[in-house]
């Protein structure tokens, strides 16, 4: 129990497990993934490095105004978290991605020629499933549940950092390109929860609360937090194919980051599977109660009660890798569309569809515009700027939810990409 | 900011103006996240059970003076042994020390090697009018310092002729540098001191003796007539007795006038009770072989909060207790008859049922108590034995079947939620008190928040009150009542509890037949639960 206790005491537990729990919100996103290099045209027999930042965050009910406000440390207040219990589903989910890196390409000029690519990044990503109870219960308290059951099944989250190393090959053939990566993995945070069986009815006067969990939480080693601490280790595949169909369409199919990471010796594991009735602290004495009414409540016990068991050793788990197919059509010289579906692995992502079009608007700016569905959001406008800053240098800028930006207390999803690639 | 650094390194380097601004907000958002992410906060409303406990009479008596009778009914039995009152400065014997001076009555001029004949002393001890010929000693120590006079060094041997162990005689041997001193302790628990002296015929007397030889490879010495050559501490540290003879003393003790303060007595500040009877006993058991004789003055209860009193009436009060002396059926057989006598105070002999129903703060009382009151009858024969006291004890009881008029209680106990976030972000609420209550009487329950200084900074409860169960024609609870009990909580309390220091308690007891008594029972209890039922700030861990 005491190592439980240490673990539960760390900030990374305080800051997500606990969260986690009680139903924490954090966030991720619809498409932190990067277009790949590949695709994109005019860069056939040059060298291409390429930096990238971007952030996504996306729940199908928790608006951006709500996330806003959590993540800047202000008072949530009823009116908000009223507009968020409104749009909850029977199961919600929320995801954050933050990632950067670099890469460089040398792509194929001619058909049949070979071409290789390299990146390294650093990658922040975060998801959860949850019930609409485990929300309205960590946000609302459990009274409005008096005489009734929350809901609490299958919520589940993971937090997982981690810097790759990626390196590649790039085929050119006749109408088509395809390329095959593979990336070494670092390991750096990994905190995850699943409650595959949990429900709390409180009793109408609050004389008892019955609970009942199924708990798995696994988290890295938190002793090692340096650069050069090496807490975990793994690698991933990728693989992309893209076809040119006709003089004025393609279709692009790609596989990114499937692989796995191998979590430390020293990674902890808490299991729980409780059913029990809580009828409040038992006092011997009331004499000597002193102020353990508000003092009888510690990390500990809880965890007796819950009959919380831990254990450390190595496990492995799946990178939350995506799979993407896109079809895209010059219908007209400037105009071109586009559709795709998008989905992750091991990430409580809902299949993410999306149709939009890009429009040149000059030699040096290109407009791209787009309407999703799905992800970690429901429905999404995507807007963004391709600029030609020199003969050499691309910038470009978007947002797959500008929703967030423009309707904060209605949208859920909200997130900016950039992209800065120089060509010789 | 990034951008202004790469316009001072480059100065020349052209940044859209646009593209800066949407830097900034990116990074902003970027950054901005992290810092503040455990920062945020909400209310929440929780109605869960906080604690559950029973209260019986056994949990607010510290002492286990309450107990169950054959039928179950309660009663308060306290016991006392008092002969430390009476006996604890009668019979010990106090560490002395006493110096004895070695001289020669004439002058002498003592060669290297010469022996120094053995020289007796007796050494008479004070023991407080005790005359003693003869103790046993069950632990304690004898100390032995010895400084010499002498210019070179003495090789000698100390005695105590008195003092056997198995018939051997108590002594040891030594050396003492010129000039110097030594100093020895030593265990002395199993020995016999005769204390009659070296004649036999003297009290309080122990006899010791120092013989020596001066270095054979030393120098002569010379010392005037009566000049000391050696002076010997002799003294006795934490002896006790295991038995002692002789004549004990004629000795007085006066016990008051003093006051006992009976502090459960001084939180009642109101209403009173009726009691069905009390009882004292007084038992006397003298295993001592001497007389002694103890009086009660007077035994008066004394309640300040309402400036009533009632002396104690009893036939013994004022009167001499004489009690015998024990008898030894050989001497120092260990074989020993006590004096017993034994004095009752009940509702037919005393007023004691009234003395308690006085609520007394205070008892005022005054006991004399004198040993061998006829002086020494027995001719120097009163003995002791360790394993056979004076013994007096006290035993009470009084059932508690009772009348409760609206018995007012005040206890205080120490807070602290002062450092506790859960009593910190309790914004308003209430704490319900939800109380089974199977003793047959009413209770009203405040509670106030206190500071440190003892100054009230709220009431949690005003007045509540927790109703008394139906009774049966035998007066039994029929069924527990349940009651509950609202500890409201406004958001301006909150501060008030964060500090709090101490909680004064104020219940009152009612019971539901008048002044009828009413029996409480060991199954008699409350079983309460607290609820909690707040809105609850909360913020990311």
């Amino acid at each position: 129990m005491q190592i439980l206790t240490t673990y539960l005491n760390s900030p990374k537990l305080n800051r997500y497990f606990f969260p986690f729990l009680l139903l924490m919100a954090l966030p991720f996103g619809a498409m932190a993934q990067q277009e790949n290099i590949a695709f994109r045209s005019g860069y056939d027999g040059q060298f291409v490095i390429s930096a990238d930042g971007s952030f996504d965050i996306g729940s199908n009910a928790i608006t951006s105004k709500f996330l806003k406000n959590f993540y800047t440390g202000q008072f949530l207040d009823a009116e908000l978290k009223d507009k968020t219990f409104k749009k909850l589903g029977k199961r919600n989910r929320i995801g954050f991605d933050l990632n950067y890196g670099l890469r460089i390409a040398q792509m194929p000029d001619t058909s049949s020629a070979w071409g290789y690519y390299a990146s390294i990044n650093n990658i922040l990503h975060l998801d959860m499933g949850f019930t609409e109870d485990l929300f309205r219960l960590y946000f609302g308290g459990n009274k409005q549940y008096a005489g009734k059951t929350a809901e609490l099944s299958k919520s589940n989250f993971q937090l997982l950092s981690y810097r790759q190393l990626k390196g590649g090959f790039i085929k050119q053939g006749n109408n088509s390109i395809w390329g095959l990566g593979l990336s070494f993995i670092k390991g750096e945070n990994y905190v995850s929860g699943q409650m595959n069986k949990g429900s709390l009815f409180t009793e109408e006067d609050g004389l008892y609360i019955d609970l009942e969990t199924q708990l798995k939480a696994q988290m890295s080693d938190t002793s090692n937090t340096t650069f050069s601490d090496f807490v975990g280790w793994g690698l991933g595949v990728d693989f992309f194919y893209s076809a040119q169909l006709n003089d004025k369409s393609k279709l692009n199919f790609e596989v990114a980051d499937f692989g796995f990471i191998s979590w430390g010796s020293k990674s902890l594991t808490i299991e729980n599977d409780t059913s029990l009735r809580f009828e409040g602290i038992e006092v011997d004495n009331i004499i000597n109660l002193g102020d353990s009414i508000f003092n009888g409540f510690t990390t500990d016990s809880i965890l007796d009660t819950l009959n919380a068991t831990s254990s450390k050793g190595a496990f492995s788990r799946l990178l939350p890798g995506y799979l993407s197919v896109a079809y895209q059509n010059q219908i007209k010289e400037k105009i071109a569309l586009n559709a795709g579906l998008i989905y992750r692995l091991n990430a409580n992502y809902f299949p993410y569809i999306y149709f939009g079009s890009d429009i040149k608007l000059g030699d040096k700016v290109n407009f791209m515009g787009r309407l999703s569905y799905g992800g970690y959001a429901t429905l999404g406008l995507g807007l963004g700027f391709d600029f030609s800053l020199a003969r050499f240098l691309d910038l470009r800028i978007y947002s797959n939810h500008v929703e967030g930006y423009l309707l904060p207390g209605a949208a859920t999803a909200q997130g900016v990409a950039i992209n800065l690639t120089a060509h010789f | 900011m990034s951008f202004k650094l790469l316009a001072k390194i480059n100065p020349r380097m052209r940044i859209p103006k646009f593209l800066a601004f949407l830097s900034f907000i990116i990074s902003l958002s970027l950054s901005g996240c992290k810092e503040n992410m455990s920062e945020a906060s909400w209310d929440v409303d929780i109605i869960a059970p906080v604690l559950k406990t029973t209260l019986t009479l056994e949990d607010l008596e510290r002492d286990s003076i309450i107990q169950a009778g054959q039928d179950n009914s309660l009663r308060v039995v306290y016991e006392r042994d008092l002969e430390e009152l009476f006996l604890d400065t009668l019979l010990t014997i106090p560490d002395t020390t006493i110096t004895n001076n070695l001289f020669s009555v004439i002058p002498l001029n003592v060669p290297a090697g010469q022996f120094i004949p053995e020289l007796s002393q007796e050494t008479k001890y004070n023991l407080k009018g005790a005359e003693l010929t003869k103790a046993l000693a069950r632990s304690g120590k004898v100390t032995v310092k010895m400084t010499s006079q002498l210019s070179t060094k003495l090789f000698f041997t100390y005695k105590i002729p008195s003092a056997t162990l198995n018939g051997n005689v108590f002594q040891f041997t030594g050396e003492i540098e010129a000039n110097g001193s030594i100093y020895e302790e030593f265990d002395v628990s199993g020995y016999t001191f005769d204390l009659k002296g070296l004649n036999g015929n003297k009290i309080n007397t122990l006899v010791t003796s120092f013989s020596g030889q001066v270095d054979p490879d030393g120098g002569s010495v010379s010392f005037a007539s009566n000049q000391t050559f050696i002076t010997i501490d002799n003294g006795f540290v934490s002896i006790v007795p295991e038995y002692v003879r002789g004549y004990f003393g004629n000795q007085v003790v006066n016990i008051g006038p003093d006051t006992a303060q009976i502090k459960f007595m001084q939180r009642i500040i109101d209403g009173g009770i009726g009691l069905d009877s009390a009882t004292l006993s007084l038992n006397f058991s003298n295993g001592i072989g001497a007389d002694a004789k103890a009086r009660v003055n007077y035994l008066t209860a004394v309640n300040n909060r309402t400036g009533s009193t009632v002396s104690l009436s009893h036939p013994v009060i004022g009167t001499n207790i004489n009690i015998s002396r024990a008898i030894e059926t050989f001497i120092q057989s260990g074989y020993v008859i006590p004096s017993e006598k034994e004095y009752k105070f009940n509702n037919a002999n005393s007023n004691l049922k009234q003395l308690f129903e006085n609520l007394p703060e205070e008892l005022h009382y005054s006991v004399d108590f004198e040993l061998n009151p006829l002086g020494n009858v027995s001719t120097g024969s009163d003995f002791y034995y360790h394993q056979h006291q004076f013994q007096a004890k006290l035993r009470l009881d009084i059932p508690l079947s009772l009348y409760s008029d609206d018995l007012t209680l005040v206890d205080t106990i120490d807070f602290n939620a002062g450092d506790n976030t859960l009593a910190r972000r309790i914004q308003n609420g209430s704490f319900r008190v939800i109380v089974d209550n199977s003793f047959p009487m009413e209770a009203k329950l405040q509670l106030f928040l206190m500071d440190t200084n003892n100054i009230v900074l709220d009431s949690l409860i005003t007045q509540s009150v927790i109703a008394a169960p139906d009774l049966d024609t035998d007066k039994k609870v029929i069924a527990p009542k349940k009651s509950t009990v609202i500890a409201a909580i406004t958001e301006g309390q909150s501060e008030a509890i964060n500090n709090t220091k101490k909680i004064k308690i104020k219940a009152s007891f009612t019971t539901p037949l008048g002044n009828e008594l009413i029996k409480i029972y060991s199954g008699n209890k409350l079983d309460i639960k607290i609820i909690a039922d707040f809105n609850y700030l909360l913020e990311q861990p």
